[in-house]
């Protein structure tokens, strides 16, 4: 039930963001609509400023956060297939759900051919695990990965967000 | 607005970088899961999860040599240098085996810093259950 409430709210976001417009994501690509980026960016900063301090105040674990165990090579193939299929259909899988349930055509097809992708898959066996499991990297983060304090992290990526959200309102400004 | 949002954001990753690394509290509960003895399990609750939990893995962090020589039923072999980068599932639930219970000990401090939740290691090893009195060896 709350995953039902949260999954609800998140796509009113994405709608209301107009993220479930294909037209609009696919601008990210050739540099004409930046909303994906800023509103990417800013839910990384969010999550990652919220984690942080709520943690370092101690009001939540961060051992009990699940933190997704990576795998180098089957990770790098689902992210260029997952690019390919953005930029094809210029929709994601969550706002391609918001697109169909606003009764675009376009959304629906990609739906459709989300799960005939899923459904092929585990028809020719690639679910078995075997290749899901290749270059195994455990939970790595980035203050593991750069050998650098968490609290460095924090203050790079923001930085670099604040940086890429100004250039983005003088790409915008310019064109 | 959107410039006081901005500010927050720089004040907040500034300030992080003078901040205590939140992980610490990590290491609080862990201290806190040792002194509460919730770290590990006896023989005889191990016995009872084998018939009771379906997704409970034995993992053997003793060398492959010492695996091959004698190992408990069901264990799978895992060895100390491959635990940090080993494939688990987040609803495994976890039993480390090693010969005196020291090793297994370590690899339970590593499993818990890759977010694993659900993990154990057996009091005094193999080499306890060996010397059970009624056992007859792994």
């Amino acid at each position: 039930m709350t995953a039902m409430l949260i999954g609800i709210a998140f796509g009113f976001a994405l709608e209301r963001a107009g993220l479930g417009d294909s037209r609009k994501l696919a601008g990210q690509f050739y540099f004409t609509d930046l909303t994906v980026f800023k509103v990417m960016f800013t839910a990384i900063v969010t999550a990652m400023l919220g984690v942080f301090w709520l943690a370092r105040l101690g009001v939540i674990d961060l051992a009990s956060i699940s933190v997704p165990e990576t795998y180098l090579v089957p990770q790098l193939l689902g992210g260029l297939i997952f690019g390919a299929g953005f930029v094809a259909a210029g929709l994601c899988p969550g706002t391609s759900c918001v697109s169909a349930a606003t009764g675009r055509a376009d959304g629906l097809a990609v739906v459709f051919g989300l799960f005939t992708g899923v459904l092929l898959c585990g028809a020719a066996g690639l679910g078995d695990g075997h290749f899901y499991n290749l270059t195994p990297r455990g939970t790595e983060t980035l203050p593991q990965l750069l050998h650098v304090p968490y609290g460095v992290v924090v203050f790079a990526v923001v930085a670099m967000a604040l940086t890429m959200f100004k250039l983005a309102e003088r790409f915008k400004a310019a064109s | 607005m959107r410039r006081t949002l901005a500010t927050i954001a720089a004040t907040a990753g500034v300030l992080a970088l003078f901040a205590r690394d939140p992980g610490t509290a990590s290491l609080d509960r862990l201290g806190k899961s040792i002194a509460n003895e919730e770290d590990h399990v006896t023989q005889d609750e191990l016995n009872q999860w084998i018939k009771q939990k379906k997704s409970l893995r034995l993992v053997d962090v003793r060398s492959k040599d010492e695996f091959a020589k004698s190992h408990a039923a069901n264990a799978e072999s895992i060895p100390m240098d491959q635990i940090a980068s080993a494939a688990f599932k987040s609803d495994d639930t976890i039993v480390l085996l090693s010969e005196g219970g020291a090793h297994a000990a370590q690899a339970w401090v590593i499993l818990q810093m890759r977010g694993f939740r659900s993990v154990y290691f057996l009091r005094n090893g193999i080499a306890g259950r060996r010397y059970e009195p009624g056992r007859d060896g792994c």
